[in-house]
This record gives C-alpha cells, structure tokens and sequence, in this order.
C-alpha cells in the first residue's frame, strides 16, 4: 500500500500530530482561496520541500500517481470549459449549449486548477504518511474529543489494514481454487463478485465481533473517559514550524496581492 | 449457540482454586472455548444463547457483573491474536487496559514497561500491529493482559499457531507468572505436551461436560510433544509407517514441482523471505516445511501456484515454467489450501462449495457431480448433508469443507499450509490419514506446519527453513530404506538440495 503511515524519525513525523493537523487545515486552506498559478506552484513545492526533508521524497511522488487520472482529467476539462478565457485562443466551438474553448489564459488556469488539487491532496497524503493514526487519536483525546468518536475513529484507521489484508488473503484462497482473476472482466462475472465480497463480509463481521469482545474483556465502557500514556506537549519543533507555516502563509498572500 | 439450538456445557459444575494452573482439554467443538467465555461474563453478556447455572469469577457473580467489571481480574488471551487487537501499533495496545482505566501517565508507562520486560518485547516497542507476524503479535496480546495484572490469566489454544521455541518461552514466561506472582492459569489448549510439568490439574471436557478431572501422573501420561522430529536416529521406525507408500516407489523421476534458485523479497522489506531456495517435490511422498513463525514458510508455499512470483530464479510445474501461467491456471495443476481456509468460504451449500474448484477448471456438470460424491466420502463429509450451508458448520468441519474444496480440483499436487491449526487430536489423526492415502495415489503433498507431531507422523520427507533459506533436509528412515537413507544422519545444504534426494 502506498497510502499509509511510514514510520520514521524525521522533523515531520515528530512534529505533534495537532501541529501537523493545522498545517493540513492551513495548506487546504492556502489551495481553496487562492487560485493564482505563482501561488499555487509555490504552495506545492513548499509541500515537495516537506516530503523530501522528512526523507519521504519517493514515495510522495509515487503516492501522489494515484491521483493522476483525476489531475489529467481536471485539466483537461479545465482547459477546455473554463471559466478564465483571455489571450490567445486556439480552438473554440459551439456544440449545442457547451461552448468549449482552448485559450492560452484559460491552459494556464487550468495547471493552477491541477496545481490546487495536487496541494490539497499532497497536505493530505503527507499528514497520513506522517502521522501514526494512533497518536493522531491521541492528540484528539488530548483536546477533550470524546472518547468513544476517538475510538472509533483510531478503529476506522488501522482496521482498514486489517481489512486489506482478509482481502488479500481471500482472494489469494479463490484464486488457488481456480478463479480467475488475472484476466477478463471481474465485474461481468456475478460469481467472481461473489466469491470475494461474501469471504470479506463475513470475516468483516467475525472480526468486529471480535474486537468488540475483546475491548470489553480488557474492560472498555463506553462513555468512560480514558487517560494517555504518552501526553503531547509541543515543543520547539511545533513553534518552528508553525511560524514558518505563517510566514509562508504571509508571503502567498503578498504575492498574491502584487499579482493582482 | 445460534441458529440451530446446541447445548455447548452440560451441567458443569468445577472450581478452581487460586494460583492453580489447570489445563482443559478435549476434541473440538467439546465447550472448551465456550467454558473460557463463561470466566469473564462474555456468556452470558456478549454472546447469544441462555445460559443456566451460576459462574463466580473473583468473587463476583457472573450474571450481576457485565464484563469489564471483570477486566482487571480475568486477563483473556484469545485464540486468534489478530483479532484481539484494538489498536494499530503495539504500545498503544499494551497501554489500551491502563488507559481506559484512566490511570495517570506514570502509572500507565510504567505498567506498560514492566508487561514489555516480562515477554521480552522491547524490540517490538514502536512497530506497528499489521508487520507483526503470528508469534509476535500473540506476545503482545499477552502483554496487553498482563499489563494490568490480573490475578486470573485465562488462555484460548496459546500453543496452536506457535512453533517449539515460541512455545518453549510461552511455558517459562506461565512458569514465571505461577512462581513469581502466583497468577491463577487456566489454559484451553489440545497440545497438552508443552504444559506437561506446569499443570497441577488436567480437566479433560467431551460432548460439554467434564469427563476427566485429575492431578497430573508424574510419569506423564501425556504424550511428549515438545519432541522435535530433529535427529533422524532419535526416532525409531514404526510399524505404523510399514503400509504406507515409500517415496519412489510410485512416483516417477519428473518433480512435479521445482524450485531453481527462488529468490523473493516482500515489497517494502528490507530482508529477502526466501533467498536461494532450490527444491523438489516428487510425487508420492509427503513433504513437510518447518521452521519458526515467519520463516519464509507460507511465502515458499505461494510460490507453488504463482501467488506470489519470484524476484529470480524459477519454478516449474512438472516441465512447464510457472511464469507463463496465470494463478488460476496453475490450481489445475497446484490446489493450495491457505491458512484459516474457513474465511474461503461462500457459496450456499457444501455441495457447491466443493464445486467451485472443479467449476473453475471446466469441468462439466456430470464430472463435477461425480467428484463431489467421491470427494465427500473421501473427506469424510458424508454425515452431512450436502446442501448445509457451509458458514453455519462448526470450526473443524468448515476446515474439512476448504480441504475438500481444494481437493476436489483433483490436482496432483496438494499443497496445504498450517492445515492442523485448531484440530484436535482426532480430527489431526484423521486428515494424516487422508493425506497418506492421497500421496499413496501418487500425489505430491506439501505440508507446511510447525505442528511437530503430527509432522512427525505422516511426513516421509522433512526441510527446515530458516530465515528463508533450508537449513536441513533430511528423510523419515522407512523400515525398507532405513539403510541408505540413514547414513548420513541429516544432510545439511544450505540453499541447496541434497544431492541423495532422488
């Protein structure tokens, strides 16, 4: 899996998880308001910075090839329906009430529009790799999130490995029993979908059942609240980074305004 | 206890006195792990069913207390470590019983310190749970128990998924809990032997009553499992080996499996999992890899139908390379039981659970009617009805019914990983049996199992692996081969085949 925390030592992954949780907040933040190409580009290479200092430069772009059909796809119709048509123009139409149009102004706009995305999903992919879900839910509990959300949510976070690994599992079994999953079309073949969804159904139930034994076993009440036994205090690292997160934050908006 | 009305525990009545270490055994399915269940109040809290009768636990009265009131009391370490994980990372989870107690910070590091030393786990501090193999993931569950120190310590089958050395270290840490903090120890477990000087008491449950309760005989009238199918002059040659089907007296010289130089790496692992394995399996004889948990064992066994592909090197299926097939195509000519089969399971009734295999090979309806016929009486599933749904069947039968799913793809190779895990003596006996009777019809049958007896009694041929390599390699001396097959006491070709293998 790509997608999923990588531990490590690095300033990033020591960073309290509620600093990191802000700078996801302001980077999502920095993505939606502005929409000026220098900005946006700027913003993203500030995030490239960040994955290659926490010695996750690889993997961050590998992660980030998952979005890539979406990217190619919001440029595409960015650049073709857009909103920001000024400049050179080299193509337009009239078909019935689309009127698609490819201008320079309008290309441009939309790399910012692919740029937005890839900053709000880079913020997002380097938090998760970052970040252990546990003391993620830790912090949460520390700012007095009531403990059975927190639970739940730090449950949601690492079941989901759990998950992918029956899965893995089941369609190893199937595919030992002959099914073919290597070629042709899963989806046309009622039986393939069968044989897979009712295995992970059902050992998704067993497991729940499970857990929910053993939490009580170990003497989880609900509605109890529960102390840490590793409390987050920020340190000079979180200030660091939070004024250098504002500085950077300060810069956008001044080159964004002397653009204008 | 659900669905079709079953009386799991007749009228037991037993107490058991602090410090005590009693063991519970008896065939599965005989109420062990519903007896376990009632020790903490899950029956009646947690589960289906009504439960008549009282059960006091610690001075409390099961049916008055709901479960975690039992929590600091009854440490339960279930059979399944994986599923007993609340967390994602193995502090965390050693912390969970301490936190939700909401005791203070220093109270709860040092608890979770002192559960880290006592299984020895520091080196596990600060991994994740998924990367955690078996084993280890069964010492942390421990931990996670003990950390709260309960004066109860209650275990489901501890012994089933672990090898010799980690069964070993499981007795010495109960040993040390009995001395040093006189912990109540009440194990669930089959494989008797391991407990064998710890036990002060030995109940034995059938049918879900109590039909033995007894002090242990000194003498041990257990049988010895700790030992090791190791040194072949150890072992004496039986008579019950004397019907059986030598290797190369059926089988031909083609392998119907080779490995060349299989080297493989898990993506994202720094260690190779099988790093130079060359091998080959013949058919009729029962080859056995053993090894500790996470050996390279089952990595080795996805190798066999293309379930995983190697980095280098190359296997082959009788002659044809495996890399030109696809997975599916390979299970005409592999049938792969993978651990915990039962999760393999879907269809609506047992029949065509047993079909699918066959189905996906194309055979047609006549043929596949006719195997499942054969197929049922050969795995003795013939006291069921065929159109049973399968998911509604106990443990050991659900196992029986993924065997004979893979069976009946009438491969001639049977390659089986773990297959023992949770069986009880009778229903082990029982599928030794089946497999003799497989690899005397000229089939190929791989085992993988660190299950030392029962490897000891059906295997003709043995391979250690070690950190995926084969350390040793020798075979069973059979009374008709004992004289060239014993010479040379075990042959030791790290990486590589015995040269007198064939």
């Amino acid at each position: 899996m790509l997608l999923r925390y990588q531990p490590g030592e690095s300033f990033l992954h020591r960073l309290d998880p509620r600093t990191k949780l802000l700078a996801l907040i302001a980077m999502s933040a920095v993505a939606l308001l502005f929409s000026s190409l220098p900005v946006l580009l700027l913003a993203f290479l500030f995030e490239t910075v960040l994955a290659i200092v926490s010695g996750l430069g690889k993997r961050f772009f590998r992660a980030l090839t998952l979005i890539f059909p979406l990217l190619i796809l919001v440029i595409v119709l960015d650049s073709i329906f857009n909103k920001v048509s000024s400049g050179q123009v080299w193509f337009s139409a009239n078909i019935g009430f689309l009127h698609p149009e490819i201008t320079t102004e309008g290309i441009l706009f939309a790399i910012a529009m692919g740029l937005r995305l890839l900053t709000l999903v880079g913020i997002s992919f380097l938090f998760i790799m970052t970040t252990a879900p546990d003391d993620f839910v830790r912090s949460l509990r520390n700012m007095r999130v009531p403990s059975v959300l927190t639970f739940s949510l730090g449950y949601a976070l690492h079941s989901t490995t759990a998950l992918a690994e029956d899965t893995r599992q089941i369609m190893d079994a199937q595919r030992s029993r002959g099914l073919e999953l290597d070629r042709g079309n899963i989806i046309k073949n009622r039986n393939k979908l069968t044989a897979l969804f009712l295995p992970v159904t059902v050992s998704v139930l067993k497991r729940s059942k499970n857990t929910a034994d053993a939490m009580q076993a170990r003497g989880f009440r609900q509605g109890v609240p529960h102390s840490s036994y590793r409390s987050q205090v920020p340190g000079n690292r979180d200030i660091l980074m939070g004024a250098v997160l504002f500085s950077f934050i300060v810069l956008l908006v001044l080159l964004d305004w002397l653009l204008i | 206890m659900s669905g079709r009305r079953i009386t799991a525990l007749r009228h037991v009545s037993l107490a058991i006195s602090a410090g005590e270490c009693t063991v519970v055994s008896g065939p599965s399915g005989s109420g062990k792990s519903t007896l376990a269940r009632c020790l903490n109040g899950l029956i009646p809290h947690a589960t289906r069913g009504t439960m008549e009768g009282d059960a006091i636990i610690a001075g409390m009265n099961t049916r008055d207390h709901d479960v975690p009131d039992f929590a600091g009391h009854v440490g339960m370490v279930f059979q399944d470590p994986a599923c007993q994980m609340v967390t994602g990372d193995v502090e965390s989870e050693i912390a969970f019983g301490l936190e939700i107690r909401n005791l203070p910070e220093q109270e709860i590091r040092e608890g979770l310190d002192r559960a880290i030393r006592l299984l020895h786990i520091g080196h596990l501090a600060g991994r994740t749970i998924h990367e955690l193999s078996w084993g280890e993931r069964q010492r942390v569950a421990i931990a996670s128990v003990l950390a709260v120190r309960p004066q109860i310590l209650v275990m489901d089958e501890p012994f089933s998924g672990i090898d010799a050395s980690g069964a070993q270290s499981l007795v010495s840490l109960l040993a040390e809990l009995k001395e040093v903090r006189n912990t109540t120890i009440i194990v669930f477990e089959h494989r008797t032997g391991f407990l064998r000087h710890l036990a002060d008491r030995w109940i034995v449950m059938q049918e879900g009553a109590i039909v033995s309760d007894e002090k242990p005989d000194p003498a041990g009238s257990c049988p010895d499992l700790m030992d090791l199918p190791g040194k072949a002059g150890s072992r004496a040659p039986s008579s019950r080996f004397s019907d059986s089907v030598h290797p190369g007296e059926t089988g031909t010289d083609i392998p119907s499996v080779s490995f060349r130089d299989v080297v493989y790496r898990y993506p994202g692992a720094r260690a190779p999992a099988l790093s130079g394995i060359s091998l080959a399996f013949r058919p009729g004889e029962i080859t056995i890899l053993y090894g500790a948990n996470g050996s390279g064992k089952t990595t080795l066994l996805k190798h066999c139908n293309g379930l995983l592909a190697p980095d280098s090197g190359s296997i082959l299926l009788a002659k044809k390379p495996l890399s030109r097939m696809t997975v599916a195509e390979a299970a005409g000519t592999v049938g792969l039981l993978n651990q915990h089969a039962d999760y393999q399971l879907f269809e609506g009734t047992i029949a065509d659970e047993i079909a699918f295999g066959p189905g996906n090979l194309g055979k047609n309806r006549k043929e596949i009617r006719e195997i499942v016929e054969r197929i049922r009486s050969l795995c003795s599933l013939n006291h069921i009805d065929p159109s049973t749904p399968p998911l509604g069947l106990s443990g050991g039968e659900k196992q029986r019914v993924a065997l004979a799913g893979i069976l009946a793809m009438e491969t001639p190779v049977v390659a089986l990983d773990e297959p023992t895990f949770g069986l009880d003596p009778g229903l082990k006996s029982s599928l030794g049996n089946l497999l003799r009777t497989l690899c005397s019809s000229g089939k190929t049958v791989i085992v993988a199992t660190h299950d030392e007896e029962f490897a000891e009694r059906y295997g003709d041929r043995f391979i250690r692996i070690a950190s995926g390599r084969i350390v040793e390699e020798y075979r069973k001396p059979s009374p008709s081969r004992s004289r060239q097959d014993q010479s040379p006491d075990c042959t030791t070709t790290p990486g590589g085949e015995s040269p007198g293998d064939s």
